[in-house]
């Protein structure tokens, strides 16, 4: 132990300027805001046919807002923005909020830096739910809903409670034995993924752009349904935040400091399980998301969850709508590959930045 | 101020088929200052657990200011009662002063946070540890001794009117050990504070606590003053060594 602290000790010392960002939460959660606005005008604007930033907020004030402008726009141009790019834009950005938060939840409750939301079964449940859907004969839809997300979004949730279940029937509920069992079950999930992969045939193009993720699907009925389920969850975990500060020290400490430590991880695994269910339903299984914002924010603000969860949130809504930004100018690429291209990279050079001076 | 701060009452334990603790029995008066002694593996730690209120035992129970332990939630036993662990804390990046803070957990309001009064209690327990100086240090480049010093704060920042003490000097010089021994004892006699401590080293116990509990093999063997306590023949056959080898001196 003592030799890992000399070790960690002389790596600590971190940039001025960052050092200078972590007393002031509030103008990074401004500048996030910021970004996020910027992002939401352009994710609007941008695409195969443009529309002028001008006309962009034009349409928005006259449609949302009710102002009274005058029309000065092609009646196309409106319904790009309506209904194409809006239900895109605020879909993305939800659920970059969304698995940013779930991915800043997991890697506090299991205290395991590699943590993500799909760390306790959630993709792979996600994935077969959806495979399975595809190579079902049935073909019901309704209003842009079918069973796909059904299946995806009830496979995700049922993998979360077999790990939980199993997990909890090991002795002491420690935290490895959760992770190794999601794992495991992750592990089989995956096998019966390959195997109905195997024997789709020609739906295989599908599962695997389902697999890459993707807002190039996203309507005003999914944004309906799926958003309120990613703002309930995502609402509980911020309300949560205190008891995520607790849970880092242990169970043990964390039980001294007054929390009732089973209740409080489930309800933050209930909530983040949730949120992750909804965002695969809808947009696939898009990674690096969860796991490398809320490591970049954690890598300026320290560990403070009242900190952390909101700036996560912030930065992932900004992340992930830029990154569809990113994804559908070349013409749809997948934004799955957007993220980790991007994100990786990125994520390897903070990491070698900071080395020793960064763990959970 | 004499009322009953702690009482165990015949207090057993089982860790699966084996008994750790049996038919422990004492009490502490508000504002006593007690030092729990006894071999490695003689409870003192289960002990500690279970007035804590994180294990529950077989049979037996504790109260708290009068009211058993098992009625109160967990959030209100954190008010009364402080533990310091005698693990350090998982080393993550975190300050000093976040670290004390997260001691105002049982009391942060849910939504608004830390507000005024959470704030000058992080300060005073800072204050009172005397760790001023490293306030803005990242928990991880501090020594041991220094962690536990900022542990015993974030105990102080809660407030509680009992603290428990899992071995509170073992890592620290003989400077701090004594620092540590009359910050207790100041806390005890001027602030009413209840302590109840686990120590490893029996000079400095004997030289600091009034009164002193001996467990041996999960069983109460003492209770009363050190020099009651602390007989040749009993530190002969609780410990195995030689008498001669300890020096037992009053409170001074």
């Amino acid at each position: 132990m003592s030799a890992g602290v000399a070790a960690s000790r002389s790596a600590v010392a971190r940039p001025a300027r960052l050092e200078g960002l972590r007393h002031r939460p509030l103008a990074l959660g401004v500048v996030g805001l910021g970004l996020v606005g910027v992002v939401f005008v352009a994710g609007i604007a941008l695409g195969n046919v443009a529309i002028a930033p001008a006309d962009t907020l034009a349409i928005l004030a006259r449609r949302l807002l009710g102002w009274p402008l005058e029309v000065t726009w092609p009646a196309s141009a409106e319904t790009i923005v309506l209904e194409l790019r809006l239900p895109r834009v605020v879909m993305a950005m939800i659920v970059g909020v969304g698995l940013s938060l779930a991915g800043a939840t997991f890697q506090g409750l299991l205290r395991n830096p590699l943590a993500d939301p799909y760390v306790l079964g959630t993709a792979s449940g996600a994935a077969l739910g959806a495979a399975i859907a595809l190579l079902l004969p049935v073909h019901v839809a309704l209003l842009g809903f079918g069973l796909l997300h059904l299946f995806a979004f009830v496979g995700a949730l049922a993998a979360v409670a077999v790990v939980y279940r199993l997990s909890r029937l090991g002795a002491l509920n420690s935290l490895t034995s959760v992770l190794l069992t999601g794992y495991a079950v992750g592990s089989l999930l995956a096998a019966g993924l390959a195997m109905t992969m195997y024997l789709s045939g020609s739906n295989l193009r599908q599962i695997f752009f389902y697999l890459l993720g993707s807002f190039s699907l996203a309507s005003w009925p999914q944004v309906v349904v799926g958003v309120p389920i990613i703002v309930l969850g995502s609402m509980v975990i911020v309300s949560r935040a205190r008891s995520l500060n607790g849970l880092l020290l242990g169970e043990e400490t964390a039980a001294h400091l007054g929390l009732d430590v089973r209740r409080e991880r489930l309800l933050l695994l209930g909530a983040a399980s949730l949120v992750t269910a909804a965002a695969v339903a809808m947009s696939g299984l898009i990674g690096f998301v969860g796991l490398v914002v809320p490591h970049l924010v954690r890598l300026v603000v320290g560990p403070n969850a009242r900190l952390l969860l909101p700036l996560s949130a912030i930065y992932g809504a900004a992340f992930l709508a830029l990154a569809d930004l990113a994804a559908r100018i070349p013409g749809e690429l997948p934004v799955g590959v957007v993220t980790a291209v991007v994100g990786a990279p990125f994520f390897l050079y903070l990491l070698r930045r900071y080395r020793a001076g960064y763990e959970l | 101020m004499s009322g009953l701060a702690l009482e165990v009452r015949s207090l057993t334990v089982d860790y699966g088929t084996r008994r750790v603790l049996s038919g422990v029995d004492f009490s502490l008066r508000a504002g006593e200052m007690v030092a729990l002694l006894g071999p490695n593996g003689a409870g003192k730690s289960t002990l500690l657990r279970c007035i804590g209120g994180t294990l529950r035992p077989a049979a037996g129970g504790v109260l708290i200011d009068a009211v058993p332990l098992a009625e109160h939630e967990q959030a209100a036993i954190a008010r009364r009662v402080a533990v310091v662990p005698g693990q350090t804390v998982a080393a993550f990046p975190i300050r000093v002063e976040e670290l004390v803070a997260l001691g105002r957990l049982p009391h942060e309001h849910p939504l608004l946070g830390l507000r005024p009064a959470d704030r000058a209690a992080i300060d005073a327990a800072i204050e009172r540890v005397s760790i001023g100086h490293l306030r803005g240090r990242d928990v991880r480049e501090l020594s041991l001794g220094e962690r536990q010093l900022v542990v015993l704060a974030m105990a102080l920042a809660q407030g509680s009117r009992l603290l428990l003490l899992d071995e509170p000097t073992v890592h620290l010089d003989l400077r701090h050990q004594v620092a540590v021994m009359e910050l207790l004892r100041d806390l005890s006699s001027r602030d009413g504070v209840t302590v109840l401590a686990v120590m490893h080293d029996v000079t400095l116990a004997s030289h600091f606590f009034r009164r002193l509990v001996l467990l041996d093999g999960g069983r109460l063997v003492a209770d009363g003053p050190p020099a009651d306590v602390l007989t040749g023949d009993r530190i002969q056959a609780v410990y195995g060594i030689n008498p001669g080898l300890i020096s037992v001196a009053g409170p001074a």
